[in-house]
């Protein structure tokens, strides 16, 4: 029933600064199917706002280059697209909602008009009257008046901002919608009314989904698989049931989980992971981890990992190296070597 | 917005009132003899006496000012002591001159400096933007008079494209006002296009121009219809203090190109301490620049929405008032 709608191998994202390099996103790869939510956690500065700018080639002009890869969007390659191409699927066939309501909409035109010019731009056979009942059929799906669009953003409310940005999204019912941390500028039950809006309308219009975020919580209870993004690569990735239940994880997802409070133990401070991302001008040798691991082994600091999988459970660690063999045992491999 | 205008003009008639009280003031205090200048140095006893009786210089200020005043809100605003003319006279004579040289020169500014700031920030670092860049700079370290100097030599001496001088009577041709416009423009011209180059770079980097793009929005819609607007507020405020100034008289243009506009008539009062024709002259440049600023407040609130809450907050507070 799944077909891959999305797939990016192998992607380097490079900024190049003055005087440095910024390697953002190295040797992603990434796969998103029809009608999926795919979760894409990490912590900031781990390349996942440059992944979704990526897809859309809206990286800034002169400074993020892709380097290497490809991303290929239905059998079209975006790398190689034109600039005039990818206009036509930005908003229509993909599109994003931006991680800031509160500075993603322009402060001088009234939100239905920034609704209906994405309608003007791609459904170019449709009347006034169509886009304007579109406009107003679009603001009810996510729960607002009509009436509304005759605001301007700053007459709007967080909440209300963050429910034009994904009426704006999802305008021309792209076939695949990046939403970079939607919820984050939100107060926590703002947060969840805006969730189950989105999931609702996903389904209702079946969109896939790549759902940027680094709350945990929020992936278990919107995403079908998830994906953990540490220094511009995906080190574990799976479906919502191997992240959250298996029992082997990247020492990176151990720690992540470690700082999520957790109610039924009786501890008096979170476990927080040691030290601070690698500076993504000069990462380290090897897996990139390993500078934080707490498993870390000598291999670690010379080669990188390759991913290891067990069914659809994939790791990228030398812990698991042996973890999917022929034999189909799960042991470990490494700890007494 | 009918009653806020209404209401901002009628503030404007205290603030006048305070100018003119300021400048009659030091007028009168500042050291010097005005009636010597006119009689002149060999004059008698009897017609210096009779002169300052008079121009009413024997009363004490306070009266003087009165009287001034009284006289003004008649609508007279004397005669000029030096000319014996009319000062009204004097200024219906040199304000339509100070207008063209006004509007012209801030029009072409507009015209020619919004889009090199506009272009020069979208593609900034080009060629273009370095180019225009230091062409702005040569312009701002430019003297005005030498610019105007120069024009004048090479223009008007060398090619003969232009008339070098202007004709006292009347308001010249098209050819008159060309070398003068460009003079007057080139200086605010710099500031202008730093200012629509700074602002848009900060706009074209804000979050919904990103929002724009991904929506799949050309380029040309995303500056003209997402940026434009947003960088707009900084630039209305320049042009609108630039043009309040130049309501005061482009000072240097007038004297190099001999454009005998609102700034020479108020430099050569001052000069002769011709206190009526020095008070009509502030008057009208007062009055001038207030409903500038007048007209670039309400302008800001058809620029940006957000401020058109501002303004309602105005209304409910003035009306409250109202109410006490």
């Amino acid at each position: 029933m799944y077909d891959k709608l999305l797939e990016i191998n192998n992607l380097h994202v490079n900024y190049k600064t003055a005087d440095d390099v910024v390697y953002a996103v190295n040797g992603l790869n990434l796969s998103v199917r029809k009608g999926e939510t795919l979760g894409l956690v990490g912590e900031t500065g781990s390349g996942k706002t440059t992944v979704a700018l990526s897809i859309l080639k809206l990286l800034p002009e002169k400074i993020g280059f892709i380097s290497n890869g490809r991303i290929w969007f239905e059998s079209v390659d975006i790398t190689k697209t034109s600039e005039k191409e990818m206009r036509r699927v930005r908003g229509e066939q993909i599109s994003m909602i931006f991680q800031d309501p509160m500075t993603s909409l322009n402060p001088t035109i009234r939100v239905g008009e920034q609704i209906a010019e994405n309608l003007l731009l791609h459904k170019k056979d449709m009347t006034k009257k169509q886009i304007s009942d579109r406009v107003d059929e679009i603001l009810r799906l996510v729960g607002l008046t009509k009436e509304k669009k005759n605001d301007f953003p700053h007459q709007l409310s967080g909440g209300m901002k963050q429910r034009v940005v994904i009426a704006l999204a999802l305008a021309c019912e792209p076939k695949l919608l990046l939403a970079d941390e939607p919820t984050t500028a939100l107060d926590v039950t703002i947060q969840a009314q805006v969730l189950s809006m989105m999931h609702k309308l996903k389904e209702k219009l079946d969109t896939s989904m790549i759902l940027i975020t680094h709350d945990l919580g929020v992936v278990a209870n919107n995403c079908d698989r998830v994906a953990i993004m540490y220094a511009g690569q995906i080190i574990e990735e799976g479906n919502i049931r191997d992240i959250f239940t298996a029992k082997h994880h990247h020492p990176y997802t151990l720690g992540l989980f470690g700082s999520i409070p957790d109610m039924s133990k009786k501890t008096r401070r979170l476990a927080p992971i040691d030290g601070m991302m690698p500076d993504p001008t000069n990462l380290p040798d090897g897996c990139h981890f390993w500078p934080r691991c707490t498993d870390r082994m000598d291999v670690c600091k010379m080669c990188e990992p390759n991913p290891c999988y067990k069914d659809t459970h994939m790791i990228k660690c030398h812990l698991y190296k042996d973890l999917y063999n022929e034999r189909g045992k799960d042991y470990i491999v490494g700890k007494d070597e | 917005m009918l009653r806020y205008i209404v209401r901002r003009l009628l503030i404007l008639i205290p603030i006048v009132i305070g100018i003119s009280f300021i400048v009659f003031a030091i007028l009168s205090f500042t050291p010097g003899d005005p009636v010597m200048n006119i009689v002149g140095n060999g004059a008698d006893e009897a017609t210096y006496e009779a002169k300052r009786e008079e121009l009413g210089l024997n009363d004490p200020f306070l009266v003087r000012y009165i009287n001034y005043m009284k006289n003004v809100f008649k609508g007279d605003l004397g005669k000029s002591w030096n000319y014996d003319t009319k000062v009204s006279g004097e200024l219906g004579r040199t304000i339509p001159k100070t207008l063209i040289l006004a509007i012209t020169s801030v029009g072409l500014m507009l015209l020619i400096g919004m889009p090199i700031g506009i272009i020069s920030a979208v593609k900034q670092y080009s060629i273009w933007d370095n180019l225009s860049m230091a062409a702005m700079l040569v312009l701002t370290s430019m003297p005005l008079f030498w610019l105007g100097l120069m024009l004048m030599l090479q223009f008007a001496v060398n090619i003969k494209w232009f008339p070098a001088a202007f004709p006292t009577e009347g308001l010249g041709t098209i050819k008159h006002w060309i070398l003068p416009t460009v003079t007057c423009m080139a200086s605010m011209m710099a500031a202008l296009v730093r200012t629509t180059r700074s602002t848009m770079l900060e706009v074209i980097r804000s979050d919904y121009i990103r929002t724009a793009q991904a929506k799949g929005a050309t380029e040309r819609s995303v500056i003209t219809r997402h940026a434009l607007r947003n960088a707009l507020l900084p630039v209305v405020t320049l042009v609108g203090l630039n043009f309040g100034l130049l309501m005061g008289g482009a000072l240097v243009t007038e004297k190099v190109f001999g454009i005998y506009g609102v700034g020479y008539l108020l430099v050569n009062a001052v000069t002769s301490r011709d206190v009526p024709l020095v008070m009509g002259s502030i008057l009208f440049v007062a009055t001038c620049i207030g409903v500038v600023n007048l007209f670039v407040d309400v302008l800001y609130v058809y620029i940006d929405p957000r401020l058109r809450s501002e303004y309602v907050k105005i209304k409910i507070k003035s009306s409250k008032k109202l109410q006490i």
